[in-house]
């Protein structure tokens, strides 16, 4: 069996036991690198000379008899909104490139590396994570390693199309409306936002501060949860990091779902979407005996309100840029940037305050459950361009809509992972895993346990498979 | 026999000494020529000029509007001129205008009544107004934003969007006692 398809876990175990070199691994991925992702677009810079030097120091260290770490030798990559030492932080944007090089890794990349893992560059996104499709006009969209023709999904796009093509087994993304769970479902990887402040946001370039979050993309649930116990923790450089430190998740993955409460989604996430959207949730519940239906209150308001934060905050953060250098931005972000910052404030603090109110019903609500199950998106991967979606068959403007499910769940901090869930003949779909504040370890559990059960996996495409 | 009111009517050498009245005060008004712009008025307490904002009563309250006035943003081109006649004294002057304020463009109008006195012609009754602008123009000015020509209807559109999808939040009556207090412990 050629390379490609080994998760984190196998790689790491590899390196560590000698059984292969860090730089064997990681010229490995940098070929695979090179001969996809021309057409698919995902690496904004690759950090080859970086990367073979990190190899080369880690391969001494461990003939030295030092621990290489918990993630020894495991090739990844990050969204170009985290700070990357030596590189500029794009955050998707032609105006960025102008600023200076970074001098100081992002913390959750200085924390990938110290656990032993190799960097190996930068990865596209859309402007400013203003988008669900990374569709970007300056450095051309990311496509869907599933079929060329659609998007990858975003605003983490080139994250998530990179792990479904099995260039990389980790990259790090954010999701402040859905940038991780979207493009995951994309394009069928495992994508995973724990609680807000639970992984560190210093080093980033913000969107929406009050809801911007920082996790991984993987092809496994073992990989998820090393990646989440590496990353998390509390961070003095991020104001709004959880101070309290968490207990390790990897632990928790064999302990199946005995004793969890789990229940599906209905009402808004059960009408809004395409019937297939829905029967992926389905059969998710089937496998796992769920019969359980929960109301999550308010969902329609929830969305509404964090459409609202969203244009008010992420436009206010560009303002002398929008008043200066309009033309600048990307054309297919940058009029909803104006707008934006136009908005009254009556309409971003009535969305504030409603937040308060919608957070404790979530929060009651997660006293009768552990976790809810919902779709991802409400349909698959559209085509590059495509310019509305069918909701509740009225055609709606896609970009803002493909967001109506991940939206409402990460305006309050809730940890999720988006599972992927494949039907023959059409793209992959996700099923969102959702728990309550801080309970990473239930979610964690529901999707190894669907794993185990058939339900989810990583397909990569054939074309990807191929060895060198 | 013709009738005498229309025989008064826009005598065309009237309506050329106004026209130039006209140009001379538009270069005085762009130019911000203090001095020129009071001698186009009537000096007398009878004298009204109603501005965009402030109503004027009498050529002192004029005189010092003008010259408290910043002079930038003065610029403006003028469309629909319109002058009117009677006799040899009496003309009424109309015209729309388009002027940028604060990078926006906005649309105005004006009319003056201009009247022969023993001393020359002079307005003696003023109206100036802007047109009242949609949402977006006014919040644009109000937060210092140009919104480029090209970008107006998608920025428009991304509006009444954000209006619809806000719906069901602004629907909710919240208590007063309800604050958003942003942390997250669990």
């Amino acid at each position: 069996m050629s390379d490609f398809l080994e998760s984190a876990v196998g790689i790491a175990s590899d390196v560590r036991a000698k059984r292969r070199s860090a730089r064997e691994v990681t010229v490995s991925a940098l070929a695979r690198i090179d001969r996809s992702d021309p057409e698919l677009n995902c690496f904004t810079a690759v950090t080859r000379e970086d990367a073979l030097a990190a190899a080369d120091a880690l391969d001494r260290r461990i003939a030295a008899g030092e621990d290489p770490g918990p993630m020894a030798g495991v090739p990844f990559a990050a969204k170009n909104l985290f700070d990357i030492a030596g590189l500029t932080t794009l955050a998707g944007s032609k105006i960025q490139a102008e600023k200076p090089p970074k001098s100081k890794d992002a913390t959750i990349i200085r924390k990938l590396k110290a656990s032993g893992a190799i960097l190996l560059g930068a990865l596209n996104m859309d402007e400013y994570a203003y988008g669900f499709t990374t569709e970007n006009t300056h450095y051309g969209p990311t496509r869907n390693p599933h079929n060329l023709e659609h998007v990858a999904g975003g605003s983490s796009g080139g994250c998530a199309a990179s792990v479904a093509a099995g260039m990389v087994p980790l990259t790090l993304g954010s999701d402040t409306n859905g940038s991780i769970r979207v493009p995951a479902a994309f394009c069928g990887i495992f994508g995973f936002k724990p609680t807000f402040g639970r992984i560190s946001r210093a080093g980033s370039f913000l969107f929406v501060e009050s809801f911007d979050h920082a996790g991984p993309f993987t092809r496994t649930v073992a990989d998820l949860a090393l990646a989440y116990d590496v990353l998390h923790g509390p961070d003095p450089d991020d104001p709004v990091s959880c101070p309290h430190p968490a207990a390790a998740c990897t632990p928790e993955l064999s302990k199946g779902i005995d004793g969890l409460r789990i229940a599906v989604a209905g009402g808004y996430f059960e009408e809004m979407g395409t019937p297939e959207a829905w029967e992926s949730v389905e059969r998710a519940a089937l496998e796992l005996g769920v019969t359980e239906k929960v109301t999550i209150p308010d969902a329609e308001a929830a969305r509404a309100a964090a459409y609202i934060i969203t244009a008010c905050e992420g436009s206010n953060r560009h303002l002398p840029d929008l008043r200066t250098r309009p033309q600048d931005f990307d054309p297919v972000v940058v009029e909803r940037f104006l707008a934006g910052a136009l908005l009254p404030a009556a309409w971003y603090l009535q969305a504030q305050r409603f937040r308060r109110v919608y957070r404790e019903k979530v929060q009651e609500l997660f006293r009768s459950v552990d976790v809810i199950l919902a779709p991802a998106t409400p349909c698959p991967a559209i085509r590059i361009g495509q310019p509305t979606i069918q909701l509740k068959g009225v055609d709606v403007a896609s970009r803002p809509n493909i967001g109506i499910f991940t939206q409402p769940l990460s305006f309050v901090g809730l940890p999720i992972i988006s599972v992927p869930v494949y039907k023959s003949g059409s793209l992959p779909l996700g099923v969102q895993v959702i728990g309550a504040p801080h309970n990473e370890a239930a979610v964690l559990r529901v999707a190894a346990h669907l794993e185990a059960l058939g339900v989810t996996n990583a397909q990569v495409p054939s074309r990807y498979r191929e060895t060198t | 026999m013709a009738n005498p009111v229309v025989a008064l009517l826009n005598d065309p050498a009237v309506v050329a000494e106004v026209n130039a009245l006209h140009e001379a005060y538009e270069a005085a008004l762009v130019g911000n020529d203090v001095e020129k712009l009071t001698e186009f008025f009537w000096d007398s307490a009878l004298a009204l000029r109603f501005g965009a904002s402030e109503s004027l009563y009498g050529a002192e309250e004029i005189l010092a509007f003008r010259k408290a006035r910043p002079a930038n943003d003065l610029a403006r081109s003028v469309s629909n001129l319109r002058i009117v006649t009677f006799g040899p004294d009496t003309a009424i002057v109309t015209l729309e205008f388009d002027r940028n304020t604060g990078g926006v463009l906005r649309h105005g109008r004006q009319s003056q009544v201009w009247r022969k006195m023993p001393e020359g012609w002079k307005i003696v009754s003023a109206h100036v107004s802007l047109v009242p602008e949609d949402f977006m123009t006014h919040a644009a000015v109000q937060v210092g934003l140009p919104i480029p020509a090209e970008y107006r209807d998608g920025v428009r559109l991304n509006l009444e969007r954000s209006r619809a999808i806000a719906e069901p939040l602004l629907a909710l009556q919240l208590d007063g006692s309800v604050e958003s207090a942003t942390v997250f412990e669990s």
